[in-house]
């Protein structure tokens, strides 16, 4: 949960990364993930993380990145042992199915580590912007934002409420699995609650500050886009076209042809 | 005095690189009513929640009745050290408050016969026992409150820690809080509250200490400390109107005595104007 909060508590840091436009951000990760479902080569996956540990070091607060990965470690193990059994089933002991479930979890740890990327160095309000920018109605733009915007505070109340409860003697890691199952109740019940309370209060306030008066908005620092960002965005495209070319022998937006 | 809880050399850093602790040395003593006051952000719940284990130290070391946190779980913990949280909403779950206060004992396994008799009492002693079959949610902000007192000490912790307590609440409440806190005093508890609201520590503790940015600034009785305007500006926090009058006057004999009650102020004002209350 700790992890969770992290990825999408926005801290204002004056880095590289944090200070490039969200559009231009957006648009790179939309050029890093379309080769990640072109192709299935391991080769490329390693020249992609190790761009994106490139930029975690260079542009970004890689502690923190490091940390809100972490969180997905277990679930990743968690996900490797499934996909194990379904590729390996009816002989366990198969190094091609070992092979292939590892090819599909380091796919899908190279999506969630992009995604931590952009959403821990991307300033949640600028993104509003960029999509009202990019044509999509303010309110719905805005509700994109705001569901994104409260994941780490209803992270904190689930970790206020985890600690409450076990102040109280509840041990979740005690008890088999209905036991455990049902031992969920005392955290997600006031969570829930806390939850349902919040959106009555964020409505209000939207309402009270005439939210949605008028179809047009101004924005108090507008986004615009500057040298660096199309720096950033050429030098992706580029990596990205001769790591490609390199290992695949071909261009990965062109492969579909 | 007995040292219920020695905290040495603690440090704590958030995951996300913040760091809320650095080097706090602290003894509580049995029974003593104990305030830890600071601004918001000064590490004052990063270091309770070292009390009962929900954290442990990364540097230092935090014992609790001799027990070393690191070596122990939350639930035997929290059996010693009560925390009261700041968000009732934070541990509301059940259906009924009488539930609600039942939880804690049912999950350190108590008898149903004991567990009827300490909800039946805490919940007389809070004037709650009218509310048991009534909805946590349906209850007052103030009834919500002593009911999260309640759930806690209905399992006879010997420490109580409250956090924030007076947050959200009015002058009654704040009184009513008060008693509640000499009540558990004369149980021999001991106490410690959590707060920046520096006007409802100036009666009923026996010792204040004052962090600001991870670090403990100082520490004293009430009298030595809320008279300390440089060590309180330190802490970003102010003199309480009580001693600010006495400040003013910069009369030696009210300074010398440094009344921290309207009673204490007022017969010293009259003691100097030689009128007899």
């Amino acid at each position: 949960m700790e992890s969770l909060y992290e990825m999408f508590i926005f801290r204002k840091e004056d880095r590289f990364l944090n200070n490039i436009d969200p559009r231009v951000k957006f648009l790179t990760l939309i050029i890093l993930m379309t080769p990640v479902f072109l192709t299935l080569n391991p080769l490329f996956y390693i020249a992609l993380f190790m761009f994106l540990l490139f930029q975690t070091f260079m542009f970004a607060n890689s502690r923190r990145i490091f940390f809100s990965l972490k969180g997905i470690v277990k679930l990743l193990a968690m996900f490797f042992i499934v996909i194990y059994i379904f590729n390996a089933y009816p002989n366990f002991l198969n190094l091609e199915a070992a092979y292939l479930s590892f090819i599909s979890i380091f796919r899908f740890f190279l999506l969630v580590y992009m995604f931590t990327l952009f959403f821990t160095t991307t300033y949640i309000d600028d993104l509003a912007q960029a999509l009202y920018k990019l044509k999509i109605p303010y309110p719905i733009a805005y509700a994109l934002v705001l569901s994104v915007r409260f994941v780490p505070t209803v992270a904190k109340d689930i970790i206020h409420i985890y600690d409450a409860q076990r102040s109280r003697g509840l041990e979740l890691d005690r008890g088999g699995f209905f036991e455990r199952l049902r031992k969920m109740l005392p955290i997600l019940i006031p969570a829930f609650v806390i939850s349902i309370l919040r959106v009555n209060f964020v409505a209000e306030a939207l309402e009270t500050r005439a939210f949605g008066f008028s179809p047009k908005r101004t924005f108090m620092t507008e986004l615009k886009l500057r040298k660096h960002d199309i720096v950033y965005i050429f030098l992706t495209f580029t990596y990205i076209l001769v790591t490609h070319n390199l290992i695949e022998g071909k261009i990965p937006f062109l492969t579909w042809m | 005095m007995e040292t219920v809880i020695e905290v040495r050399s603690l440090f704590y850093t958030y995951p996300g690189g913040i760091v809320a602790l650095k080097n706090i040395n602290l003894d509580v003593y049995r029974g003593e009513k104990l305030a830890i006051l600071g601004s918001n952000g000064a590490g004052k719940s990063t270091l309770i929640k070292h009390f009962n284990g929900l954290l442990k130290p990364q540097k230092g070391c935090v014992k609790v009745f001799g027990i070393d946190t690191r070596k122990a779980s939350v639930a035997e913990l929290s059996k010693k050290v009560g925390i009261v949280f700041q968000n009732p909403y934070h541990q509301f779950f059940s259906e009924k408050v009488w539930d609600e206060v039942a939880f804690a004992l049912k999950n350190f396994g108590y008898s149903e016969e004991t567990i009827r008799y300490r909800v039946t009492k805490v919940l007389r002693l809070f004037d709650l026992y009218d509310y048991a079959d009534k909805s946590p949610f349906e209850l007052s902000s103030g009834e919500m409150r002593r009911l999260a007192i309640a759930s806690v000490l209905a399992y006879d912790p010997e420490v109580v820690v409250l956090d924030e307590p007076t947050v959200g609440q009015d002058r009654i409440q704040k009184e009513k809080l008060r008693e509640y806190i000499k009540l558990l005093s004369l149980q021999n508890k001991t106490v410690i509250l959590v707060t920046h609201d520096i006007e409802f520590v100036t009666e009923g503790f026996d010792r204040i200490v004052v962090m600001s940015n991870g670090t403990i600034l100082g520490e004293g009785s009430p009298k030595e400390v809320l008279y300390d305007e440089e060590l309180l500006e330190k802490a970003n926090l102010m003199l309480p109107q009580i001693s600010k009058i006495p400040m003013r006057t910069n009369n030696s004999i009210i300074l010398e005595k440094r009344p921290l009650t309207d009673d204490e102020l007022l017969s010293l004002i009259l003691g100097i104007l030689g009128v007899r209350k």
